[in-house]
């Protein structure tokens, strides 16, 4: 299947289209959002941005794609996905367009910290768009990737306007060990995050359980969306492990009676105390016997 | 009074945990020695033992803590039938290292008060211990180490092994082994299982005949997460670890 060009991502016309179609659409879901009932706003879990955004991952070129375009497309070569490869991923380097118009490089080599820097930007001004139209925080999702561990374009999605999320294959069973992830994570602000494109690789209702329940364990992620879906009728395991998930009775917050505060530059000082109590009620941290 | 400092040194390398400038606060501006940060959510904590040693005593703890000081603000978790009460938060421990008698754990401890009698008791559980969960059976005795309470405690592993409490449905285990991810902890206590703890106290204690057995008449007066490292002299101990979102709830089972 052959697939429109990878846009440049730092193209005024591109950024600009993209502006142009939220701000038609993003309206339309906030107004049916605005007229639900309040049981039932909880409906609008979130918007996502981007998709997988990265450069060269999801559109790529062949040496020589131009002369291929003339030819049929059954003809054309087949180039394996090189995942640890974090610039070209085996095939020709792109990129070259976008690091130039962002004014990330205009001369030297392509390396990695160019080609995430680039995917964070465009996120982030697509995010930062989306908030002064009156997105929430908690309801945007800005949407990244990565293929190989730990690598750098993982951090694309985290900015200060959206909650990052990422797809998730390789660590599908468990998110807490894809490394990227759990990077960005520790250093992310954000209310939530979110599995946001899901599958994994296995027929089977346990190994699903077990990997939905590990993947939503953590309380800070908002959701998990299930994509490739169209193998699920050969396989009811994937649909017996999911409503596992689902209909597992959760325990029912009746009261919250304490829920951490976010700690910011201007009350830090005051949190972290010594030996003497504060004697006003609160929450802080104690260094104890130190005299 | 130590005073508490500023430092620009990262101790994310020991506990898994980035801030800002601006964010990490210790005893000395040193490199490396004990270290607190706090940002948005999470807090790392780093205790070295040796970095600096204790003023008095063996016991180093650093304790994320709520204090109710008004008791008619204070929370009554077992008022009403059929409740739990739960403390949940994220954790992770880099770093667990020790030469010599030292040891490096993490406790979750609720401290409650008899409205009646204003007897107060700690119920506590182990989440993380280097020498393993065997050596953690129910057991309540009394608070009396260096700057302790003198209060009774009671101390279980967070396994379902316990009289005194139980893990929430997605909580892990208690664990012996440091771990650098994220992992819910949740540690819940029920009227009976609160009862249980009670009835156990008075039995180790006799002097607390008087104290009520009714669940009913406690209030929750404090909590906290308490990472703390036990190093006798010639001995080190060294604790990196972070925790966010911590969250005391009443649940319905």
């Amino acid at each position: 299947m052959r697939v429109l060009p990878q846009p440049n991502l730092a193209s005024r016309h591109y950024v600009e289209a993209c502006r142009a179609e939220f701000r038609r659409l993003v309206p339309i879901v906030l107004e049916w959002r605005g007229k639900l009932p309040a049981e039932k706003k909880h409906m609008l879990i979130g918007i996502k941005l981007g998709h997988e955004t990265s450069i060269g991952g999801s559109g790529y070129h062949y040496e020589g794609g131009n002369e291929l375009l003339a030819k049929h497309a059954k003809d054309d070569p087949v180039l394996s996905f090189d995942a640890e490869n974090v610039l070209s991923r085996g095939r020709t380097q792109i990129g070259y367009a976008v690091v130039k118009a962002s004014g990330v490089r205009t001369s030297g080599s392509i390396t990695e910290s160019d080609l995430r820097d680039v995917c964070q930007r465009y996120l982030a001004t697509l995010c930062r768009a989306a908030a002064r139209i009156g997105v929430l925080r908690e309801k945007l999702f800005a949407h990244g990737v990565g293929w190989k561990d730990g690598e750098l374009l993982y951090d694309a999605p985290v900015n200060p306007d959206a909650c990052p999320a990422w797809s998730f294959y390789k660590h599908a069973t468990d998110p807490r060990l894809d490394t990227g992830v759990q990077r960005n994570l520790a250093c992310s602000d954000a209310p939530h995050w979110a599995a946001c494109e899901y599958w994994l690789a296995s027929g089977d209702a346990k190994a699903w359980r077990d990997a939905l329940t590990n993947t939503l364990s953590d309380p800070r992620c908002r959701y998990a969306c299930v994509f490739n879906w169209e193998s699920m009728a050969a396989s009811p395991g994937i649909a017996k492990g999911i409503h596992e998930v689902v209909d597992a009775k959760p325990h029912r917050v009746i009261e919250t009676i304490f829920h951490q505060p976010d700690i910011t530059k201007k009350d830090v000082d005051a949190s972290v105390i010594g030996e003497v109590h504060p004697q006003s009620e609160g929450f802080y941290v104690r260094l104890g016997n130190y005299g | 009074m130590t005073p508490i400092v500023p430092q620009v040194w990262d101790a994310s390398a020991f506990t898994g945990v980035r801030t800002p400038p601006g964010f990490q606060f210790g005893l000395s501006p040193d490199a490396n020695t004990t270290a607190v940060q706090m940002h948005g959510r999470e807090i790392g904590i780093w205790i070295d033992s040796d970095h600096p040693r204790p003023a008095l005593g063996s016991l180093l703890p650093i304790t994320p803590a709520y204090w109710w000081w008004d008791m008619s603000r204070a929370p009554i978790p077992f008022k009403d039938p059929g409740r739990e009460l739960a403390m949940s938060f994220d954790l992770k421990v880099p770093t667990a290292t020790k030469t010599g008698k030292a040891v490096a754990y993490i406790t979750t401890n609720f401290l409650f008060r008899d409205s009646r009698s204003h007897q107060q008791l700690w119920l506590g559980a182990t989440v993380f211990d280097p020498r393993g969960e065997s050596t953690l059976p129910d057991t309540v005795h009394l608070d009396n180490w260096e700057g302790g309470t003198q209060l009774p405690i009671h101390y279980s592993a967070l396994n379902q092994k316990s009289q005194w409490l139980h893990p929430g449905p997605s909580s892990v285990l208690f664990t012996d082994k440091p771990f650098t991810d994220y992992r819910k902890l949740e540690v819940c206590v029920t009227a009976p299982e609160l009862r249980a703890a009670l009835i156990a106290m008075k039995k180790a204690m006799p002097k607390l005949a008087n104290t009520s057995q009714d669940p009913r008449d406690y209030q929750l007066i404090h909590f906290n997460i308490n990472p703390e490292v036990f190093a006798p002299q010639g001995s080190r101990g060294e604790l990196g670890l972070s925790l966010r979102d911590v969250r005391v709830e009443m649940l319905a089972p």
